[in-house]
């Protein structure tokens, strides 16, 4: 079977390396067709001229090689046809020559019955009987491929097979043994017998498996796929192997198993892995397994938890649901998983192993698609692509984003009534830092954030390059009407780096807590303790008024920046060692840092945000942590309050629920909501919430340990019922 | 000298922005550099040449965009060198008529509100100069005056002891003007605010703020001092002793001081000694090394000037680096002060005198005039006075042995005594006020030093004991630490 196919693969190579163009196959078939026209118009003569255009290229052709099946086909009908026409025309000895080419090329060829009468049949069959023979070949063992002067003749064993006179190499190829040749003369009208006999040189191995369709490989080759199913004949086995007849396959052979130690390796999609080590085999036998090779199905379940509703979920690029997913037949193996949402993206990879059931928490990072049109008359197209080039390398790798730069044909994907304004948002100059966006700009950027699964977008602006190239990159979210920008010289390393540190900033939405005052003076080394929040870890941990910390974690304590420098080293729920002094004695506690909400400066501080906003909105939406998401709705409010957008900083103040602990509490939140109002010149409802705000005590602002927010309040109070 | 640098600022300021114009010929060309040689003469102290040029844009271009600068310049002239106010007031108020639009119209209204505030101006005066801050903050808080203009509103509030209004202002300053030079003043201030609001706790945290976001600004190490001081009075009470005897300052120099009398703050940690014997008064600083010495005709009494000199009282007549022809004048009679016991200065530079002779207490501005005279029989005997920043006059009554506050007006805030605290003072001799505006009151007899809040209220009692032989005097320096003046040792003890 190997062996024909390789032969016949080589004859189509050959075939192929030679082969006419198809104009001129085309060309031969249409002189062909003119040249039988003439001979049944019995214009012989037009007719011999124009087969002879096509008998003489594909005959000289022949010599060198050996013709396609159409153009041999061509050829005989040409000999034919002129053949006829020869005889026709009385000149039988160039119709003799003809014929015999033809029977030359296909011993078995006989003259269509439409043109040739029973004279011309029997100069046709003088001819035949005059050059053609006939061989019968046999084998041991039959089943033999046969090809004569290289040509596949059949399979053996076959009788009398025509062929033109003459001695030929007949070759017999058959799996498992070596080939075996003989030479046979051929003579006119006769019959010669070739008789080969073949050694067998390799064993043979059947077997089938369960399910089909299993690659199977021999000695790390892949040799073949297991096909089919058993038949009836199989039941007994299948029964006794305790598999389904129906899941087993067909027979698989390997045909030419050399002797001696082999492995066999089966494997298929979602089934476990087999390997076999075959015992050696020492004579060239048929061997057969005597049960199915059974694979073990490999599937595991995931499930996917915290992913919104509308979002598509992705394993291995493949969209496969929406929403919180659980895929409970999943083939064992590594898998991409990707969650993608309107406004962030989650990507990791997980592996499942057979009989997992691994479940996976969705954190969606929210996603900046860095869209770099290049605008600015005083730069030049490469000025440009490299600054694009820049850029994006420091969008790249950022930990607040997933940030995708689109391909080179986003242009193309923006509706066309949106072009005008698209370009438009490249145009914006603040006069600050930030400003507001008409209906119709934000419609794009909506648009544009929707096209990338993204929650924010980010664009250069190309616009000056007086003292290197100074990019202003805007950013715009979904969520509200307003730029931000940022201002980078791409020519300046320090100046990338600055912009790269903003822009990699992460939102922190807590820091350690310790929950007292203390403060520096001149009597006291270190930063004396003034007051301890009661609830405090402080508190729990024995830290009291009066008290001088002297030193953290082994560091000394010199000041107060030095003690919040050392905090801020720690992270919530370290066990920090403070070293004490009171009233004159050195002693050491140990105290279990707390968390304290972190709220974001309503101004100037040193982070982007809109992308804060876009980050900040995906834990808001994340059921998992309520706190977390309460800290992330309040930050958002006053992110948006940042861009004086009070309606929407309200709405989102609104959901925050906080308890009354000391500290940043519900009162603070009225606080805030309180300023909203102010701003927005609703009166009386920003008294109300100044008035709710006092109602907590010890609220703080920023954070725990922040300045309380009390002073604050009753100030505003007093001016908003002062006022006219 | 704050003024002078502002006017640098704005020559700087000008200078830069016209540097990179393009040379026109023409009369707005001429304007400009008119304009320019006038503040180059008036940089050079040629005032006569710079008003000239000053006039000749005003006058001969007067449709010229430099026109409102040459007013502003011009404004500044009449205040800062011919001292005449409504000349001032008048050139500026013609530029936010005429010259409303003008980019001079912010520095308009800052100039105003300096102008009209400072000196010895009226308090209603005060009030305008507020109101003209106040409308570069709310009308231009894109200039680059707005900044300073609400600084100086809120101290303006502050001295009116308008907290409130004050803490907006600088919390503004904070939160809109971060890169203002004035943050840290302003973060300060912001404390200053809460503690006058009796929110110590709060002021202290606001102090502990300068220092940990302002490190390196002069206001971290007044910051340090404040809440030492704090720290003393409001949480240093019971929690061990309020103070102790300082060993790293130490002044004892009988060959120096001969008969010492007094002694008071120098600002700081230095102080002044008023040695009679000797008629010098002493510098001294931090460590009791003498710094300075001016020479006094036998001084019974020093304080501070507002600039930082000594005034001394000394052989009946009030006197500072030169001798004051102080006089009350009554009518058209001009009688000299007869027989003072007791002075003090006030944070606007004027002069508070008791005249045992007359029995008053007389203020005079910095210049010398009568400007009030604070009559009461509880004035009989007064040992000492003393200035709080609002201007709060304390008067030390020896005879009934009270302490007696006094608002600018003249009118009785409180008297608190004889008992103070529990305790019976026997013999009230000196007073001492500290930066926070707690007052300090020294009793011979008891050898005790009574401290209270600004409000009269006891804070806390420090017993001197017998490291002292007679105490004579105290001061309070920058962290509150308590100098005493052992008149008989000769000798100034600290006690922090």
């Amino acid at each position: 079977m190997r062996s024909r196919a390789l032969i016949a693969a080589t004859l189509l190579m050959t075939a192929a390396a030679a082969i006419l163009p198809a104009q001129d196959i085309e060309a031969l078939g249409a002189a062909l067709q003119a040249g039988r026209a003439k001979f049944e118009s019995f214009d012989f003569p037009a007719s011999i001229q124009l087969l002879d255009t096509v008998i003489a290229p594909l005959s000289g052709k022949r010599e060198t090689t050996v013709l396609s099946d159409e153009e041999r086909t061509l050829l005989t009908q040409a000999l034919e046809l002129r053949g006829l026409a020869y005889f026709n025309s009385a000149d039988e000895a160039a119709a003799g020559r003809d014929f015999d080419l033809l029977l030359t090329i296909n011993p078995d060829y006989t003259l269509s019955p439409d043109f040739s009468s029973p004279l011309i049949q029997e100069f046709f069959g003088n001819t035949r009987k005059r050059i053609i023979g006939a061989v019968t070949v046999r084998t041991e063992p039959p089943g033999a491929i046969i090809s004569i002067a290289g040509r596949v003749i059949g399979t053996s064993n076959f009788e009398n097979h025509p062929i033109r006179e003459g001695t030929y190499t007949v070759r017999a190829e058959l799996p498992s043994h070596a080939p075996a040749e003989t030479s046979v003369t051929i003579y006119p009208g006769r019959a010669t017998d070739a008789v080969l006999t073949l050694e067998r040189t390799h064993a043979s191995l059947t077997l089938r498996t369960s399910p089909a369709d299993v690659e199977i490989y021999l000695d790390g080759v892949l040799i073949g796929k297991s096909e089919g199913t058993a038949g009836p004949d199989y039941a007994e086995v299948a029964a006794s192997a305790g598999v389904p007849l129906e899941a087993i396959s067909g027979e698989f052979r390997i045909s030419t198993l050399e002797l001696g130690h082999h492995v066999l390796e089966f494997r298929k999609d979602c089934y476990e892995y087999q390997r076999q080590a075959m015992a050696e085999i020492r004579s060239a036998n048929d061997y057969n397994l005597p049960t199915p090779i059974v694979l073990k199905e490999s599937v595991g379940s995931l499930t996917l938890t915290g992913v919104p509703a509308s979002a598509r979920v992705l394993l291995n690029g493949d969209e496969r649901s929406r929403g919180e997913s659980r895929f409970d037949r999943l083939c064992a193996g590594q898998y991409r998983v990707e969650v993608i949402a309107a406004a962030g993206r989650f990507g990791s990879t997980v592996e499942i192993k057979s009989g997992d059931a691994k479940e996976m928490a969705v954190t969606l990072s929210p996603a900046l698609v860095f869209l770099r049109p290049a605008y600015g008359a005083l730069m030049d197209e490469n000025e440009r692509q490299a600054a694009g080039r820049v850029l994006s390398d420091v969008f790249t790798g950022s930990n607040l984003f997933e940030s995708i730069t689109p391909a080179d044909d986003f242009y193309d994907r923006i509706p066309a009534e949106m072009r005008e304004t698209w370009l438009s948002l490249g145009t914006l100059k603040p006069q600050g830092d930030f400003g507001r966006l008409t209906p119709e700009q934000h419609a794009v950027v909506r648009y544009l954030c929707r096209e990338f699964s993204a929650g924010t977008a980010a664009i250069a602006a190309f616009h000056d390059r007086k003292l290197g190239v100074r990019v202003r990159v805007l950013f715009f979210s979904a969520e509200i009407p307003f730029y931000e920008t940022a201002i980078v010289n791409i020519d300046e390393p320090r100046d990338i780096q600055r912009f790269r540190a903003l822009l990699h900033t992460g939102i922190q939405f807590s820091r350690p807590w310790l929950g007292i005052t203390a403060v520096d003076t001149r009597i006291h080394q270190g930063t004396v303790v003034l007051a301890v929040q009661p609830g405090s870890p402080a508190a729990a941990g024995t830290l009291e008024a009066g008290m001088t910390i002297a030193g953290i974690d082994g560091t000394p304590v010199a000041s107060n920046r030095d003690l919040i420098t050392g905090l801020r080293a720690k992270n919530p729920g370290d066990t920090v060692k403070f070293d004490i002094v009171k009233g004159g004695a050195s002693s050491a506690v140990e105290i279990a840092l707390g968390t304290s909400p972190q709220l974001l400066s309503l101004d100037n501080a040193p982070i982007l945000y809109l992308p804060a906003i876009a980050a900040m909105q995906l834990i808001a939406e994340s059921p998992a942590d309520a706190d977390r998401q309460s800290q992330a709705l309040f930050n958002i409010g006053i992110a948006m309050g940042h861009f004086g957008a009070w309606e929407d900083a309200i709405r989102y103040l609104r959901r925050v629920q906080l308890g009354s602990q000391p500290g940043i509490n519900q009162g603070t939140v009225h606080y805030f909501i309180g300023l909203g109002f102010e701003v927005l010149g609703f009166r009386a409802e920003a008294i109300d919430q100044f008035q709710q705000a006092l109602g907590f005590d010890g609220a703080t602002l920023d954070h725990n340990d922040g300045p309380l927010l009390a002073p604050q309040a009753r100030q505003r109070l007093m001016r908003l019922q002062s006022a006219p | 000298m704050l003024m002078r640098m502002f006017f640098a600022c704005v020559v700087a300021v000008s200078l830069a922005a016209w540097a990179p114009a393009t040379f026109q010929d023409g009369a707005v060309d001429r304007a400009k550099r008119t304009l320019e040689s006038g503040i180059q003469f008036y940089n050079s102290g040629d005032y006569k040449n710079a008003i000239q040029d000053f006039s000749t844009v005003i006058n001969g271009y007067a449709s010229s965009e430099w026109v409102d600068e040459a007013m502003l310049r011009m404004a500044i002239y009449h205040y800062e060198v011919e001292h005449d106010l409504a000349k001032a007031r008048q050139m500026l108020e013609k530029i936010l008529t005429e010259q409303a639009e003008s980019n001079s119209a912010p520095d308009a209204y800052y100039y105003l509100g300096l102008f009209l505030s400072s000196g010895p101006v009226s308090a209603e005066s005060v009030r305008d100069g507020l109101a003209n801050y106040e409308r570069v903050a709310r009308l231009f808080p894109e200039s680059d005056k707005a900044d300073d203009a609400l600084f100086r509103a809120g101290q303006i509030n502050v001295a009116a002891g308008e907290f409130e209004p004050a803490l907006a202002k600088f919390q503004r300053l904070l939160w809109d003007y971060p890169e203002s030079n004035l943050q840290a003043e302003a973060q300060f201030a912001v404390g200053d605010c809460h503690y006058f609001m009796d929110n110590i706790l709060q002021a202290m945290s606001e102090y502990q703020q300068v220092r940990n976001r302002y490190p390196e600004a002069p206001e971290s190490e007044r910051a340090l001092d404040r809440l030492t001081l704090l720290y003393r009075l409001h949480f240093g009470v019971g929690k061990g002793r309020l103070f102790g005897r300082d060993t790293s300052f130490a002044f004892s120099n009988r060959e120096a001081l001969d008969n010492p009398e007094y002694l008071a703050s120098a600002g700081g940690l230095e102080v002044f000694i008023a040695d009679e014997g000797r008629s010098l008064i002493y510098r001294v600083d931090g460590t009791g090394k003498i710094v300075d010495r001016a020479s006094a005709n036998r001084p019974r009494m020093v304080k501070r000037n507002l600039d930082g000199t000594p005034v001394s009282v000394a052989d009946r007549r009030f006197k500072g680096k030169e001798v004051m022809g102080l006089a009350v004048k009554e009518g058209t009679q001009s009688e000299p002060l007869v027989d003072i016991e007791a002075a003090a200065v006030s944070p606007r530079g004027s002069y508070y005198v008791y005249d045992a002779g007359k029995v008053n207490v007389f203020r005079f501005s910095p210049d010398g005039t009568l400007e009030q005279t604070i009559r009461g029989e509880v004035l009989r005997e007064v040992r000492d006075l003393a200035v709080d920043s609002f201007g709060f006059l304390y008067v030390l009554d020896g005879r009934e042995r009270r302490l007696v506050k006094i608002n600018p007006e003249g009118r009785r805030v409180f008297a608190k005594g004889p008992t103070i605290g529990g305790t019976e003072l026997r013999e009230p001799v000196c007073l001492a006020i500290d930066e926070a505006n707690n007052v300090y009151i020294l009793d011979r007899r008891l050898k005790a030093v009574f401290i209270l809040n600004r409000n009269g209220d006891p804070l806390a009692t420090f017993n001197i004991g017998d490291t002292v032989r007679e105490a004579r005097a105290i001061a309070v320096d920058s962290t509150g630490a308590i100098l005493v003046l052992d008149r008989r040792e000769r000798a100034v003890l600290r006690f922090k």
